[in-house]
């Protein structure tokens, strides 16, 4: 299986601090990879490298067959990737509809004049996006809430509309930052569901979760991160049983099968 | 729990009522009629400088209240637009139709100019800029003597004047000839800018505004989108600048008074940033005010004070920004209904 994104020997260091470390990360084109690893792993600082929100201290970020290390986030949905957030957000005094229409691109290929007056293509090509917002909307859905404004929202029904806005934009590679952190189980079961669907659709996801039970059930791949380091890779199953893993979740095992070294 | 929805791609946010355009042609027709009704030439002069204050305000509220960026340069722009009228009609010999579009150019080139650098670092960065802009704005209009005259200023200006075949040409200086080039000045740059937020691309600024790295997540660079803004607010105070010195018939260093600044900034909050027509409205009414006091002349600042107050305590986010509370509030109960 090809990659769609990968990273090589990434670094990012905050003055001294090496949040992310000499990481090799490789995304399948057409999977659902998903990242986990403890707080602080450096999780969300990998994907803020990845997505234009940091710039790397070192290493290369390649995506799509292009090197993409340090270019600006506003550069990158249009070549297909895309991102939510960890704390979920949408413009919260817009409609939920002018949250979806505001984030496709195709209106801002226009010249200043023809927007300001409307022009019949302009006109022509905002009819084509509501209709695609709405049948977006329907897909997650929202659409009987387009004309209210977002922030009358749910946390959990903001997180379906970010979803819609980043479908909107025509994406290859979704990068979800905690999609059902803070989620009720009725909202996790409706965007796991989604996700699946989008996936089998062709769209690539790199998910960040600490949802082991969804990690589990829906990637096909899981890469662990501990303390800036990648720690290991593999099938869900096997990083699952990864005695490495659960040391960063819970830390080292103790008691008597350490052999009395515990109280030492 | 079914809510209908008209499926508006329209900008939200401000109060947007089916009546906006049959309330507009009716204002302007109203204002159009007002000196033949009511031909005090004390109204009219009111009036004109309501209109100038209604440039400027909007070009405040299209920076600030859409775009989210606090610029205390928009004085500055008001009164180099107002030096550049009065350097170009009296030292460049251009026509005074001529010098307010380019004193609106020029404000606007120098706007993209300050801009660019006022916006590299971050919002608090372009508010101690802006504010320096005008600062220094003012020490170059009162210090440049070569080419400014200095404290003494500019006077004797030329005002534009209308040429009307076979009726005869109407001079500026007469307060209600000017009534109307002031009116027709500020309905055709508030109309422009009108149509710019309504369109696709004020709903971009509104966005860059309410979530910047969202925004940038989905491909809109906000720098570009912000220093257009800018230096279209800057044309905007240009135009302003120019046409309040066509019909003072004088510049000097006091077009940076903080009155200016203080005046623009009250019309702009208390009308809600952000919202249109409430900010037009403002500027009347804050022009309508002190006037009105005048009734009672020890009072009056007093009083003025006293209306800010109340209107701070009533519409703490200005009159627009109650509509749109109201506007959720409405929301809520239907989805909880």
């Amino acid at each position: 299986m090809t990659s769609i994104l990968t990273t090589h020997g990434l670094c990012k260091n905050y003055r001294g601090i090496k949040a992310v470390q000499d990481a090799d990360l490789s995304v399948a084109r057409g999977g659902i990879t998903g990242l986990i690893g403890p707080n602080g792993s450096g999780k969300s600082t990998t994907i803020d490298c990845v997505t234009g929100f940091t710039r790397p201290s070192s290493g290369k970020v390649n995506y799509d067959g292009q090197d993409i290390t340090g270019s600006p986030s506003y550069g990158l949905a249009g070549i297909g990737l895309v991102r939510t957030f960890q704390n979920v957000r949408v413009y919260e005094r817009l409609s939920v509809m002018d949250n979806l229409v505001v984030a496709s691109q195709s209106l801002r290929a226009h010249g200043w004049l023809p927007l300001m007056l409307r022009s019949t293509a302009v006109k022509a090509d905002e009819k084509t996006i509501v209709q695609e917002a709405i049948s977006f909307l329907e897909l997650v859905g929202m659409a009987h809430y387009a004309g209210a404004p977002a922030g009358i929202l749910s946390y959990g029904q903001r997180k379906l509309v970010a979803l819609a806005a980043c479908l909107i934009t025509h994406p290859k590679l979704i990068v979800l930052d905690e999609p059902l952190a803070g989620v009720n189980p009725t909202i996790i079961r409706k965007i796991s569901g989604l996700i699946e669907t989008l996936n089998e659709q062709g769209l690539t996801f790199l998910i960040v979760e600490h949802n082991v039970d969804f990690i589990m059930r829906h990637c096909d791949h899981v890469i662990v991160m501990e303390q800036g380091k990648k720690l290991t890779e593999g099938k869900p199953e096997d990083v699952r049983r990864d005695e490495r893993v659960l040391e960063a979740y819970l830390g080292k095992r103790v008691g008597l099968e350490t052999k009395g070294t515990a109280y030492a | 729990m079914s809510v209908s929805t008209p499926f508006s791609t329209r900008s939200t946010g401000g109060v947007q009522p089916r009546l906006t355009w049959p309330l507009i042609v009716l204002s302007l027709v109203g204002l159009i009629l007002l000196p033949s009704i009511w031909p005090s030439s004390y109204v009219v002069n009111v009036l004109i400088l309501a209109f100038i204050f209604a440039i400027l305000a909007t070009g405040l509220n299209l920076i600030f209240g859409y775009t989210g960026l606090l610029s205390f340069g928009q004085v500055g722009f008001f009164g180099l637009g107002a030096y550049l009228y009065a350097l170009l009609t009296m030292d460049g010999g251009v026509s005074p139709w001529l010098s307010i579009l380019l004193a609106g150019i020029g404000s606007g080139f120098v706007a993209l100019l300050l801009g660019y650098p006022a916006l590299r670092v971050s919002r608090a960065s372009f508010v101690i800029v802006t504010l320096s802009f005008t600062l220094l704005t003012a020490l170059l209009a009162r210090n440049w003597v070569e080419i400014t005259r200095g404290p003494m200023g500019i006077p004797k200006l030329s005002a534009p004047s209308i040429d009307l075949p076979g009726l005869g040409t109407f001079s500026g200086h007469d307060p209600h000839v000017f009534y109307y080039i002031a009116l027709a000045i500020a309905a055709a740059s508030i109309g422009a800018i009108y149509l710019l937020v309504n369109s696709p691309i004020g709903r971009v600024l509104r966005a860059i505004n309410l979530d910047e790295p969202l925004a940038a997540s989905q491909g809109i660079s906000p720098k570009k989108y912000q220093i257009a803004a800018f230096a279209v607010a800057g044309v905007l105070s240009g135009i302003a600048g120019s046409l309040h010195v066509s019909h003072l018939g004088i510049v000097d260093p006091s077009i940076f008074d903080p009155y200016y600044s203080e005046m623009l900034l009250i019309i702009v909050i208390v009308g809600g940033p952000g919202s249109f027509w409430m900010v037009v409205v403002s500027s009347l009414v804050f022009m309508a005010i002190p006037e009105l006091l005048r009734m009672a002349p020890e009072l009056r600042m007093v009083l003025f004070g006293m209306v800010l107050v109340l209107a701070a305590m009533l519409f703490p986010t200005g009159v627009g920004g109650y509509f749109e509370q109201r506007k959720l509030a409405m929301w809520r109960r239907s989805l909880r209904s």
